[in-house]
């Protein structure tokens, strides 16, 4: 069958020839086409100004891979939430450097994509796991721009004494 | 291959990472950078507004509490936590005097709390010396504190009580208080409204806050005290709310009440404890602004004189004897148009007074259908 197929423009300028279905994974694509009227229209181009080529890619081939998954329901905020449950595809999918999975949580978040922004999030998250402040920075190349009197709370904050 | 740095991603997608992290690692996130820290506070904040700290209460949560501390807006402190027995319990703070001085730390960057309560179930024993004194001295630059609530059981020293300044509402319930230091808070917080007092807590004269209390509008107090030291209270300038609880002098109201009945402000009179006197009955039927009241009759007669009070909207009537009050609260109720509320505890009333107030409540029903006809 031939499913029915869109166009979608990277910001340098790329067309990605994409199914229907996997585009609208994507919530701002999906309002785009409902406010646009445009999955009438074989030939529209979507232009999509936040997301390069090789993130664009990355991102179609995550969202046809997980193109039949059930619609994450809405999260339950008072529940610690889980980061053990990354699937091995998915952990594969994310061998990448610190940049691009940066840039995919952008693209995720900008395109509105729950599931592709919960992995890549999730990943972050563990790799923040079990590090000291200190730890983290060397982690993430990020500078210490505490103020002296920042610095002074932050070090108060830790005198809270410990629990036995 | 992308050379972005963690920083450049927006507060959602950091918020969104932070949301993932337990409370240790999300503590640590919040020590990392300014731009984390930021993303951590919008993130925690808000459940930071209204806080308990208490010996429930684990290191994680006070980490929190000290990095959302702009957030708070309402804190309660249980002074439990820094009982030195909590060193043999499973949480919390092995050595008080630490933690203490850390608390006295975020509570000086509280700069939107509105409104604090100290309070103290038990007897403590703590190496901390005078904590109400180091608390109160950590709220001197709130501008925003209005409410201080203090119900302890130790007999602590409030000596810094005059620190904060802009104190709308304050709360005593404590075993002592000198009238000097109430004084000097009353001075430095000229746009209090509201003052509670535990029973029989302040030491020295309590009349001394009148000629600082401009603003005052609702007094509770109990003491067992000469009607002279009630008296002046009459001069309050502002005063619309007069509740007093607890055992008291008989006949001690009359000269106070005699004062307010000059002005015809007070709107609410709580004598809570001891039966009126005839005397002080005669001078509460004068307060022709009382809206509410609530207090002891012994007689018919007594309750039968409230018919005076044309503006009273609630009554809450206690009988310490057991005459049949009948008739007289529907001579109350008759004169009384404006009640809404009428309460009696351990009063005798006839079986038919039921019916009998229907009756002329449905008079005056028919009454005021009428009235447009004529």
């Amino acid at each position: 069958i031939n499913m029915p197929t869109i166009k979608l423009q990277s910001s340098d300028e790329e067309i990605f020839d994409t199914d229907i279905q996997i585009a609208k994974c994507s919530g701002t694509i999906r309002t785009m086409l409902e406010d646009c009227g445009m999955e009438e229209d074989e030939n529209a181009i979507v232009p999509l100004p936040n997301v390069n080529s090789t993130i664009l890619r990355k991102v179609l081939t995550w969202a046809n891979y997980h193109k039949d998954d059930p619609q994450p329901t809405e999260d339950d905020e008072s529940k610690e939430k889980r980061t053990d449950d990354i699937t091995s595809w998915d952990a594969d999918f994310l061998k990448v450097d610190q940049g691009t999975l940066f840039e995919l949580i952008l693209a995720a978040n900008y395109l509105d994509i729950k599931g592709l922004l919960e992995l890549t999030c999730k990943t972050v998250a563990n790799m923040i796991k079990g590090k000291t402040p200190e730890d983290i920075r060397k982690t993430f190349n990020i500078k210490k721009d505490f103020t002296p009197a920042e610095e002074e709370q932050v070090r108060k904050e830790n005198e809270w004494c410990e629990e036995k | 291959i992308s050379d972005i740095n963690i920083l450049e991603l927006n507060n959602d997608c950091l918020g969104h990472i932070l949301s993932y992290l337990p409370s240790v690692d999300s503590n640590n996130f919040s020590q990392v950078c300014r731009q984390f820290r930021n993303v951590f506070i919008d993130h925690y904040g808000k459940r930071n507004r209204e806080l308990t700290i208490a010996a429930s209460t684990t290191r994680c949560e006070l980490i929190e509490l000290s990095i959302c501390c702009e957030s708070v807006e309402s804190l309660t402190i249980d002074l439990d936590y820094f009982d030195i027995s909590r060193t043999y319990r499973s949480h919390g703070c092995e050595t008080p005097v630490n933690c203490f001085n850390t608390l006295c730390y975020a509570l000086q960057g509280m700069v939107n709390l509105r409104r604090l309560q100290i309070i103290q179930l038990l007897y403590i024993v703590t190496p901390v010396d005078k904590p109400c004194e180091l608390l109160f001295a950590a709220l001197k630059n709130l501008l925003n504190l209005k409410v201080l609530e203090i119900r302890t059981k130790n007999d602590w020293s409030f000596d810094n009580l005059w620190v904060p300044k802009h104190l709308e509402e304050l709360q005593l319930y404590v075993p002592k208080i000198f009238s000097s230091v109430l004084v000097k808070c009353c001075k430095s917080n000229p746009n209090l409204s509201v003052l509670h007092l535990g029973y029989d807590c302040v030491a020295g004269n309590l009349k001394d806050i009148v000629p600082h209390c401009g603003n005052l509008e609702t007094l509770k107090f109990g003491m067992m005290a000469e009607a002279a030291a009630y008296k002046p209270l009459a001069r309050l300038p502002k005063l619309k709310r007069l509740l007093h609880y607890g055992i008291r002098r008989k006949g001690s109201f009359e000269p106070v009440l005699a004062g307010l009945a000059l002005r015809s402000q007070l709107q609410h009179l709580e004598i809570d404890g001891g039966s009126l006197s005839p005397e002080e009955i005669q001078q509460i039927v004068r307060l022709n602004g009382l809206r509410q009241l609530k207090c002891f009759c012994l007689t018919a007669e007594c309750v039968e004189m409230l018919a005076q009070l044309k503006q009273l909207q609630q009554l809450s009537l206690w009988m310490s004897s057991r005459p049949d009050i009948s008739n007289a609260l529907l001579k109350v109720l008759g004169e009384c148009k404006q009640l809404q509320l009428l309460r009696v505890a351990t009063g005798v009333l006839t079986l038919e007074f039921i019916t009998d107030v229907a009756k002329l409540l449905a008079t005056r029903h028919s009454e005021a259908t009428q009235q447009p006809l004529q």
